[in-house]
């Protein structure tokens, strides 16, 4: 399915795409006429997972995911919560209601108030924080980043930050100031798509962001957490690609962690329409399969996601989750006029809501993620 | 420090204690062994001596030498 | 060369390695040399004997394609490791060296730290390192962080023939190594080097197993054939195991019975 493209044409420097190594190229796997010559990291298998045609499969392949999860995680749910620092964004993303040209009441939480939505943070039970900004901009860059992970750092076991693509420096640097890990979607892991969707900017650089988790982990970040965002490009085509990703980085990093995520896109009235829309039989069928062929590797979903998807998928396959999100800037304290938020919240129910519906179903929710003692 | 030819020199050769006439090359020291000097390594008071530089050995009273040779192995 | 085994810049065609230790004679083990078509053929030093002439240089030189992989053994620390693979270079002219430390003379398991310092110096010096290890996943890393040219992670203790008792410890292994993975020590029967080679190892060493068979010329071909079959069996990708849960109430009915 092709729809016409519902934003305007890249503006950005007229290079061709990126040339992709071969680690997060899926093309050997997708034709089914050629069978690549070595197959390390068993990617046929994935493929095979994604493509069994009958539905029937798909029960078989959440009976085999639960029994994993529960194997390697037991009936343990990791929550986490995400905190915008700010909605100033200097980039382009045709799918993102916090793009540059889109009308945003603009925002920047100030250090006070970083604080205060930190404490409403803590009071809620959350322990582990996923700081967020858009692209490096004036009103929040490197100097606004790295206090406000520091005034998280004193406050939580475990920080992480979801924001523009660093140098290895600048990674260490939110190391250094308590920073745990890094999330980065590379969004769609198809080069030409992805310089169509990244209109200008420094994110239309397909490859600084690729590379990105690679940096985090040599500076000395424990975890980087990835991602493609379903929607953007062929489903299958990207999460090969991400499978691939995740075994590159598992490879050359032996002592990071490694996570994965499974963001869709939604459609904004008005605005921008998934090309490719994924279906909750799809992603449901994308999750048991990394579950079957990633035992032992986080696999995390969020709270974009309806209550029912998420009650659904707890515990066969997802073991991380994302919890009473606001992903407006403030949100934690007020609701703020005028701001749409990066992307819908479909599960809006609060933490005891959720930690209720977890336990109800023989899960147990944990705040915490390691107590960071061994954080300097 | 005076300087005085030897008529001898004691080394500890694999072990076992030889004594070489004046001043014995690597070649000499093989020879009393029976081992051919093109397929033996020699270590020298723990140093291995490289290849290219046999030639230039000069021994001293009481070196260690072993040399050593390749034997079945796993 | 296809499918070749790449090993510290080197390509192999064999992804056999044999020792020769163990053989009643020189003949028996030149001829399961042969046999096994091996390319890469560990030997060990020893200080010369008068009584015996045991170079096997000649024997070995004699035989077309072959590379002296010359090994460590008797090194009990990595200072003596690091003198020992010195005068194996000299002797072998191979850039290759077998790093073994094994001080415990009963199961002769490998000593993880001294092996770990004897390598990072060895690497250091331009050798193409090949360390004989406990089947530890971390220890492969490090080893591979301090610059190996593969890691030899032990099936079972060596010379016992007890197989891959180290099996799921090599998968995990296996599934993040850099470097090409050797299984060393402990195979008894070629299916296991079989069963080795499919779980994606880059190759497997043997050594007792050939040596003192019956007839070790004909075993050497039949653990070459062996290593050849379960290579081929992992090239060609092994069918997925059936998943056999079968949940007693449906997990999927929150889709609403829909499909992709
Ligand atoms: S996705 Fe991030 S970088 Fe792109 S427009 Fe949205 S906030 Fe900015």
């Amino acid at each position: 399915m092709s729809a016409s493209p519902s934003f305007p044409a890249a503006s950005g420097p007229a290079t061709g795409p990126a040339v992709r190594p071969d680690w997060a190229d899926p093309g050997p796997w997708l034709d089914a006429s050629a069978i690549p010559e070595r197959d390390d990291d068993d990617v046929g298998r994935l493929v095979r997972l994604l493509r069994d045609d009958p539905p029937a499969a798909l029960e078989r392949m959440a009976g085999e995911a639960e029994r994993l999860t529960r194997c390697r995680f037991g009936r343990v749910i990791q929550l986490y919560a995400p905190l915008y620092l700010s909605n100033y964004c200097s980039s382009g993303c045709a799918y993102c209601g916090y793009a540059a040209d889109r009308r945003q009441n603009r925002l920047r939480l100030e250090p006070d108030e970083i604080e205060a939505e930190l404490e409403a943070m803590q009071r809620m039970g959350i322990d582990d924080a996923l700081l967020l900004t858009g692209e490096r901009c004036p009103e929040a860059g490197m100097d606004y980043l790295a206090d406000a992970v520091a005034r998280a750092a004193r406050r939580f076991d475990h920080v992480g930050i979801e924001s523009f693509a660093m140098s290895a420096d600048e990674y260490q640097r939110l190391a250094d100031a308590g920073c745990a890990s890094l999330t980065i979607y590379q969004e769609t892991y198809d080069p030409a798509l992805y310089q169509d969707l990244h209109r200008w900017g420094p994110k239309r650089d397909y490859l600084f962001r690729l590379e990105a988790p690679d940096r985090a982990l040599a500076a000395g970040m424990r975890a980087v957490g990835i991602g493609a965002l379903l929607g953007l490009g062929d489903p299958i085509a990207d999460v090969v690609a991400l499978y691939r990703h995740a075994r590159h980085l598992q490879r050359r990093h032996w002592r990071g962690g490694v996570a994965v995520s499974f963001p869709r896109v939604r459609p904004e009235p008005g605005y921008w329409q998934p090309r490719r829309p994924v279906g909750d039989a799809l992603l449901a069928r994308v999750i048991f399969a990394f579950r079957l062929c990633l035992p032992d590797t986080p696999l995390a979903l969020s709270t974009r996601e309806q209550a029912a998807f998420r009650d659904g998928m707890a515990g066969i396959g997802i073991n991380r989750m994302s919890v009473a999100s606001r992903t407006t800037v403030g949100g934690y304290r007020r609701a703020v006029e005028g701001d749409g938020g990066q992307f819908a919240v479909r599960d809006t129910r609060d933490v005891d809501a959720f930690c209720r519906m977890l336990r109800r179903k023989g899960l147990e929710p944990v705040f915490k993620n390691w107590a960071a003692i061994f954080n300097e | 420090m005076a300087f005085t030819f030897a008529e001898s020199m004691k080394l500890t050769v694999n072990g076992e204690t030889l004594e070489l006439p004046g001043e014995p090359s690597l070649a000499d020291v093989c020879r009393t062994l029976g081992a051919n000097a093109e397929r033996a390594a020699v270590l020298l008071n723990d140093t291995v001596i490289p290849r290219t530089q046999y030639d230039r050995i000069r021994f001293r009273e009481g070196d260690r030498i072993d040399l050593v040779t390749l034997v079945a192995g796993g | 060369m296809k499918d070749a085994l790449l090993l510290g810049g080197y390509e192999f065609d064999s992804r056999l390695m044999i020792g020769t230790g163990k053989f009643s004679d020189v003949a028996a083990m030149t001829a399961a040399a042969r046999a096994s078509g091996a390319r890469l053929v560990t030997v060990a030093l020893s200080r010369f004997h008068r009584a015996a002439s045991d170079d096997l240089y000649q024997p070995l030189a004699a035989i077309p394609g072959l590379t002296l992989v010359p090994n460590t053994s008797g090194a009990r620390t990595a200072d003596e490791a690091v003198r020992a693979a010195m005068l194996g270079r000299e002797l072998s002219g191979s850039p290759f060296v077998k790093v073994e430390i094994h001080p415990n003379p009963r199961h002769l398991l490998p000593d993880p730290i001294e092996t770990h310092e004897a390598c990072r110096r060895l690497a250091k010096e331009g050798f193409a390192v090949l360390p004989y290890i406990p089947a530890d996943p971390v220890l492969a890393k490090r080893l591979e962080d301090a610059g190996c040219a593969a890691v030899m992670p032990l099936g079972s203790a060596i010379g016992s023939g007890r197989g891959l008792q180290t099996a799921e410890m090599l998968r995990l292994l296996i599934q993040d190594s850099l470097v090409p993975v050797i299984v060393d020590a402990g195979l008894r029967a070629p299916s296991e080097a079989a069963a080795a080679m499919e779980m994606g190892c880059a190759g497997v060493l043997v050594n007792s197993a050939i040596a003192v068979a019956k007839n070790p010329a004909a075993m050497a071909a039949a653990f070459a054939a062996a290593v050849q079959a379960g290579r081929a069996a992992r090239l060609a990708g092994l069918m997925d195991c059936g998943e056999s849960a079968s949940p007693t109430s449906p997990l999927t009915s929150f889709l609403g019975g829909q499909e992709a």
